[in-house]
């Protein structure tokens, strides 16, 4: 595993996926993208120990953000800290994120720095000394 | 009406585009979106329609299409929209954008629960619609949760 964290972008818009996987490529970090919630999935199997947070959109086609949480919890990768960023504000939603373990709520539109001082925050691996 | 026509100005502002309220227009090019919304008080979708000359004062981004904008806007909108209606007491559900490659939606202003309005900026315009079923009294204020996020705000665990 190298010096630069990796990020998985989760989300069914070329836009947001632009959007995120930009800024933190400002903040020197490697970006894997998925378009839903299965590839995601893959994503996340195929690279898993190099994975150092998961930003994911809630409503996707295939299989949504909460599913894929949900998956996360159960699955050998419940470790790596996961991010919702949505348009949704419920918190009827946040706290079902909450329990699954999930370490952050984003509403769309997200603020850049806001991005990256998340990201460092909730980095697990190399970077986390530097937060510190 | 005026929560969405709120929400479009302050969703577009936030992309860099200043809207003021136009009249009725036909948009000759563009992209349309879609989202479906569902509640005990309603079933509907909401709407946007972008011409092209509103889709050129978006951020440039190399691998998005007028469709991706139209949806990733609409998108927006109405969790905008979802996320006032909450504050009030009103809980629906949204679903997933769909686009279609330009299309002109008409919609029977005259129908309860059936509305349109229309920005400008520049020779860019927006239309944004609603087309719904109105099943009951939406009970504002009757269900009021705690208040939902808002718009960039963020929190962590």
């Amino acid at each position: 595993m190298g010096t630069t964290n990796t990020v998985v972008v989760v989300d069914d818009s070329p836009i947001v996926r632009a959007q995120v996987s930009d800024v933190l490529a400002r903040g020197d970090y490697r970006v894997l993208v998925a378009e839903d919630g299965k590839e995601a999935v893959d994503v996340i199997e195929a690279h898993g120990d190099d994975i150092s947070l998961i930003i994911c959109d809630m409503r996707m086609p295939k299989m949504d953000g909460m599913e894929v949480l949900r998956w996360k919890s159960t699955s050998a990768f419940r470790h790596i800290p996961f991010v919702m960023l949505t348009t949704e504000g419920c918190h009827r939603f946040v706290s079902e994120a909450r329990s699954l373990g999930a370490k952050g709520w984003i509403v769309k539109p997200f603020n850049d720095d806001m991005l990256l001082v998340a990201a460092r925050r909730l980095m697990r691996g190399p970077s986390l000394a530097a937060v510190r | 009406m005026q929560i969405a026509q709120q929400a479009t100005v302050d969703l577009l502002a936030g992309w860099g585009v200043q809207l003021r309220p136009r009249r009725l227009a036909r948009l000759s090019s563009g992209a349309t979106a879609v989202v479906p919304l569902t509640g005990d008080c309603l079933h509907g979708v909401v709407g946007l329609e972008l011409n092209a000359a509103l889709i050129d004062q978006l951020p440039p981004c190399a691998s998005c299409s007028p469709r991706h904008w139209a949806k990733e806007l609409t998108n927006q909108l109405s969790g905008r929209v979802r996320n006032e209606l909450l504050a009030e007491g009103v809980d629906i559900d949204m679903g997933v954008p769909s686009s279609l490659q330009f299309a002109q939606v008409r919609i029977d202003t005259s129908q309860l629960g059936a509305a349109e309005f229309f920005y400008e900026s520049g020779d860019g315009v927006v239309r944004v619609f609603f087309d719904f079923d109105p099943l009951q009294d939406p009970g504002f204020g009757r269900l009021r949760e705690a208040t939902p996020l808002s718009e960039g705000q963020s929190l962590f665990f």
